[in-house]
């Protein structure tokens, strides 16, 4: 599985410029605050559109601007965890992680519920009101409602940044698990050189909307 | 007016009634009903199932004369159930206007106001109490102002007002 | 005190008939007004947001003549109605249903309408990353989130129908037992000298009425809000 991203588009007074590719394994998007990184995710997911160029997940297309294709982000595949984890209110954390998986045919399923709470360790939140899990715990299961959709490509939008250092460091060993159990490209985003050295496989600049340089780390 | 002279809230020598007034039944204008006023006269089978609209006659005089009117011509009782109550008689008008009621009754004057409607009939006044607007002063409040207003109310000008909308005037 | 005569009784009966009718009725419509105008752009958006206002600033009598022009027996809608779907509205208590909607629906929509704005749209991304369609994110995330809002703009329609008058004896004059709702019903016997007695007592039981309407609104919303699915 690989990811192809050619794209560019106007973002206010910005010009977004993105040229790369992930394999399998953590890709970090790495730079300044501002500089367009959660954009270019977004473009991915399908929640905003590009002016133009391709995006393609394994070869199937997600966006195409001379073949005029663009899938709305339920077609997609493309799983998404957010800054502030974004679990739905009025669910129980079980119906969080179940919401994905139920929407997933039987056949292209890969992540099974059992097996992800067990890595996550959140086997003992199931029955709770997300309003009552702390910030690191919410996190988790935000990943773990993300994965369980068996998404082709997994993207997290810094997703550490609302957490202390002490929560911070107990859920990185988890997304490394999840590294190396999944076999989807990962798009990261951060701008904390520390989570750069930790978790990433390849690192893509992003500077001021436009992607500067691409390198194995 | 009798309310409050029992309740000694009006000066009685000042009581008087100058105006009158007739009960017309109107139609749409245009329509014909094909019944005319008399006692027992068929209104029900006229309206063919369709409105009579009335002041209500819970409160409003309009409303009473009408019932009264066809009460003691023996009508009433079969043309209770088509009866619409509009909240005043401009109401009641207006829904004979609006072609949504087949025939209303209303004053003479009432139906002088509007070219939407024609006179299928006028009621005969022994049919009901007299119309009457009485005129009096509220006790305590007997002041020059009062006794002049009383008095232009009374006059030839003012008479001459009261005809011209169609009011019968003593 | 509180023995009410077989007329006063009717009055109630048709005002909770009236009540409920035009509050489950402008229901849909309500609501699709109001995730119109909270979701989405379209030229007249405005437009239309001024004419749901309209029953709301206009005085109440020309909202009920401007119904008798449309949905009377000569109206164009009226006489629509009653072809297709054999409906009638004038002198009849759909017509006084249909009034106290139309009075009712600016509440309505603006409860509606802000308990949807007030769902973090956010939310309905992150539910369609997870393959949820357009029309599920709907039923699943936005529609449960909305509900408190929902349910109150229900209630405050029910209860704006209770005190509804002008528009309705305009549009279908007083009739008892078919168009005389409480309010009506209160007026009419206020017009007869010594008619307070009667009109205090149908006036108590009014506010008794829009007062369980309101509290259990209260109660609901407040249950819905603090219980997860």
């Amino acid at each position: 599985m690989s990811f192809d991203i050619d794209i560019s588009a106007k973002r206010g007074a910005f010009e977004i410029a993105a040229t790369f590719r992930a394999d399998p394994g953590i890709t970090v998007l790495f730079g300044p605050s501002g500089a367009g990184k959660t954009s270019i995710l977004d473009f991915i997911a399908g929640i905003l559109t590009p002016t133009r160029g391709r995006i393609a997940v394994d070869g199937q297309v997600l966006f195409d601007s001379t073949a005029r294709v663009n899938l709305p982000p339920e077609r997609r595949r493309v799983g998404y965890i957010f800054q502030d984890a974004r679990l739905f209110p009025h669910l129980s954390v079980r119906a969080n992680l179940l919401y994905g998986y139920n929407l997933t045919p039987p056949g292209t399923r890969y992540a099974e519920p059992a097996h992800i709470v067990e890595v996550l360790g959140i086997a003992h939140l199931l029955k709770r009101a997300p309003l009552f899990l702390s910030g690191g715990e919410q996190q988790r299961v935000a990943i773990g409602r993300a994965i369980l959709a068996s998404p082709r490509l997994l993207l997290m939008d810094e997703p550490l940044a609302s957490l202390d250092e002490a929560r911070k460091l107990e859920i990185l060993p988890y997304i490394e698990r999840l590294r190396d159990e999944l076999k989807i490209p990962i798009l990261y985003v951060t701008h904390l050189a520390s989570e750069v050295e930790r978790l990433a496989d390849v690192v893509v600049e992003v500077a001021a909307g436009r992607v500067t340089g691409q390198r194995r780390a | 007016m009798d309310y409050l002279a029992t309740r000694k809230l009006i000066e009685p020598a000042s009581r008087v009634s100058v105006l009158g007034n007739s009960l017309v039944l109107v139609v749409p204008k245009g329509d014909t009903l094909g019944v005319a006023i008399g006692p027992n006269f068929d209104l029900a089978g006229a309206l063919k199932g369709r409105r009579l609209s009335l002041a209500d006659p819970t409160g409003v005089p309009a409303g009473r004369y009408a019932q009264a009117a066809l009460t003691s011509l023996g009508v009433w009782k079969n043309v209770e159930s088509l009866v619409v109550r509009g909240d005043n008689v401009r109401a009641a008008l207006t829904f004979v206007e609006r072609k949504e009621a087949a025939a209303g009754i209303v004053y003479a004057t009432d139906a002088a106001l509007t070219d939407r409607v024609d006179i299928a009939g006028t009621f005969p006044a022994t049919s009901h109490p007299p119309i009457s607007y009485p005129l009096a002063i509220i006790v305590n409040n007997d002041s020059a102002e009062a006794r002049a207003f009383r008095d232009f109310l009374l006059s030839a000008p003012a008479k001459a007002i009261y005809r011209r909308y169609g009011f019968a005037v003593r | 005190m509180f023995d009410l005569t077989p007329a006063e009784l009717e009055a109630l009966h048709l005002s909770v008939k009236v009540g409920l009718v035009s509050m489950l009725a402008s229901l849909p419509v309500g609501f699709a007004l109001a995730y119109l105008l909270a979701r989405r752009d379209f030229p007249g958006k405005s437009l239309v947001n001024g004419v749901v206002l309209l029953p709301l600033v206009l005085p109440p009598v020309v909202t009920g003549l401007i119904l008798l022009m449309l949905f009377g027996s000569q109206g164009p809608l009226g006489k629509f109605f009653e072809q297709t779907f054999g409906i009638t509205f004038a002198f009849r208590w759909t017509g006084a249903a249909l009034a106290a909607a139309v009075m009712g629906l600016p509440l309505m929509v603006r409860a509606m309408r802000l308990s949807i704005e007030a769902v973090d749209k956010r939310l309905e991304f992150a539910s369609r990353t997870l393959g949820a369609k357009r029309w599920w994110t709907f039923v699943t995330i936005t529609l449960p989130l909305s509900l408190p809002g929902i349910m109150a703009g229900a209630i405050l329609s029910f209860a704006k129908s209770f005190g509804e008058f002008g528009a309705t004896i305009t549009f279908v004059s007083n009739i008892p037992g078919e168009t005389q709702t409480l309010p009506i019903a209160i007026y009419s016997i206020l017009q007869t000298p010594g008619g307070d007695g009667p009109a205090w007592r149908l006036a108590l039981v009014s506010v008794v009425v829009s007062m369980i309407a309101i509290v259990g609104a209260e109660w609901v919303e407040r249950r819905i809000r603090t219980k997860p699915a």
